[in-house]
């Protein structure tokens, strides 16, 4: 799915909307597509001086580079203006689902009640992750969310969520968590986990996702 | 052996464009970290060529700052403030700021942020009809980062610099 805010269609449509409220003259691109080589998105004109309209997306290809479009468009006395579809803003295609988190670690502990530690420990690194992540989103200005399981333990350092001294811990957990997903036979140890459900408990609360 | 070129006077006035959505000095974040960085080396390569590779000497004038955050999306709730990215930019021309690096580029245009005594900073719509940018903003067009929607002009001059079309084009 296009992660554009409108589609190019309805941006072209406000475009024109824009250039005619502010008094230019919506042209037809046919008349001119023959001498310019390409047919333009959109063609205004204003006091006598036609403005070729080159809209750019990251999902669509434009007829050629502007450097070349913009000579082609010069050379027939015409400007050109490159537009930009804008794009959602990414925090509003937020992937996490905090809701989950209290219930996450309130699973984590029942399973480790029930010593099924493989399920508590990957239920306790979920709302970790999902913790995480939602703290790290808060000051990474709308990047990509992090979702390497280093970059996830980086981010935590970086927010200062986990010490010098939780690293090890937070390393050991991160390869146990690896080993149980991807079903290599291993041991388990009860204190990792324990670990684990303490330290997601801690970043959620950080993370105003959890009380407790 | 070859001679040594000294490295040239910083003329002004001076500009460069850093595509990409800026970050906030308030939040050292990696994303910031990495922000900064990419702000060095746009001012470096800028530096490099305008010097034709030999490098400035930092001026010590009092300066006038423009700074314009084009954004295909200005009112996008998602955004740092405009007041909080202006200090990284104008660090990335100053020896003072420069010194202080990891990797220290030793090409800066300027010695401080003191010099600078008038300063300007706009966001305004990368989309706006009739919007005419400077060159420099337009070279930049062809970059696929372009599509992206967000970019950032710098232009440093004199301060007695006067008014004109090169510090209006935004309007």
């Amino acid at each position: 799915m296009s992660d554009l805010i409108r589609s190019y269609r309805d941006f072209l449509d406000e475009l024109k909307a824009d250039y005619v409220n502010r008094g230019f003259r919506i042209v037809s691109a046919e008349e001119i597509s023959s001498k310019l080589g390409f047919r333009p998105d959109l063609v205004v004109a204003q006091d006598g001086q036609i403005t070729v309209v080159e809209v750019k997306s990251t999902d669509r290809v434009l007829p050629a580079r502007i450097k070349e479009l913009r000579h082609r468009v010069e050379q027939l006395g015409y400007r050109l203006e490159l537009k930009v579809v804008p794009r959602v803003p990414k925090r509003r295609t937020a992937l996490e689902h905090p809701s989950k988190v209290p219930g996450l670690l309130t699973d984590a502990q029942k399973f480790f009640d029930a010593d099924r530690l493989d399920l508590a420990l990957l239920l306790s690194w979920i709302a970790l992750e999902i913790s995480i992540r939602i703290l790290d989103a808060r000051t990474s200005n709308g990047m990509d969310p992090v979702t390497q399981t280093g970059d996830v333990i980086r981010a935590a350092i970086d927010l200062e969520l986990i010490s010098e001294d939780d690293l090890a811990d937070v390393r050991a957990i991160a390869e146990l968590r690896n080993r149980v997903v991807h079903g290599f036979e291993t041991e388990i140890p009860r204190r990792l986990v324990a670990r684990a459900i303490e330290l997601a408990g801690q970043i959620a609360k950080r993370a105003k996702l959890a009380t407790a | 052996m070859a001679r040594q070129r000294l490295p040239l006077l910083a003329t002004l006035p001076f500009e460069y464009v850093a595509v990409g959505r800026p970050f906030s000095a308030h939040n050292p974040t990696r994303g910031y970290t990495r922000w900064r960085q990419r702000l060095d080396e746009i001012v470096n390569a800028q530096i490099a060529s305008v010097s034709r590779g030999r490098g400035f000497v930092p001026t010590l004038e009092k300066l006038r700052c423009l700074v314009v955050w084009l954004s295909a999306q200005p009112d996008a709730d998602d955004h740092p403030d405009l007041d909080a990215i202006v200090k990284p930019l104008i660090d990335a021309m100053s020896e003072d700021a420069g010194q202080n690096r990891p990797n220290p580029t030793y090409n800066w245009l300027i010695k401080n942020d003191r010099q600078v005594r008038r300063l300007e900073a706009v966001k305004t719509n990368l989309n706006a009809p009739n919007l005419r940018m400077p060159d420099c903003v337009i070279d930049e067009q062809d970059k696929p980062e372009w599509a992206h929607g967000e970019a950032v002009y710098v232009r440093v001059d004199r301060l007695d610099a006067t008014d004109g079309p090169e510090w209006e084009w935004w309007k």
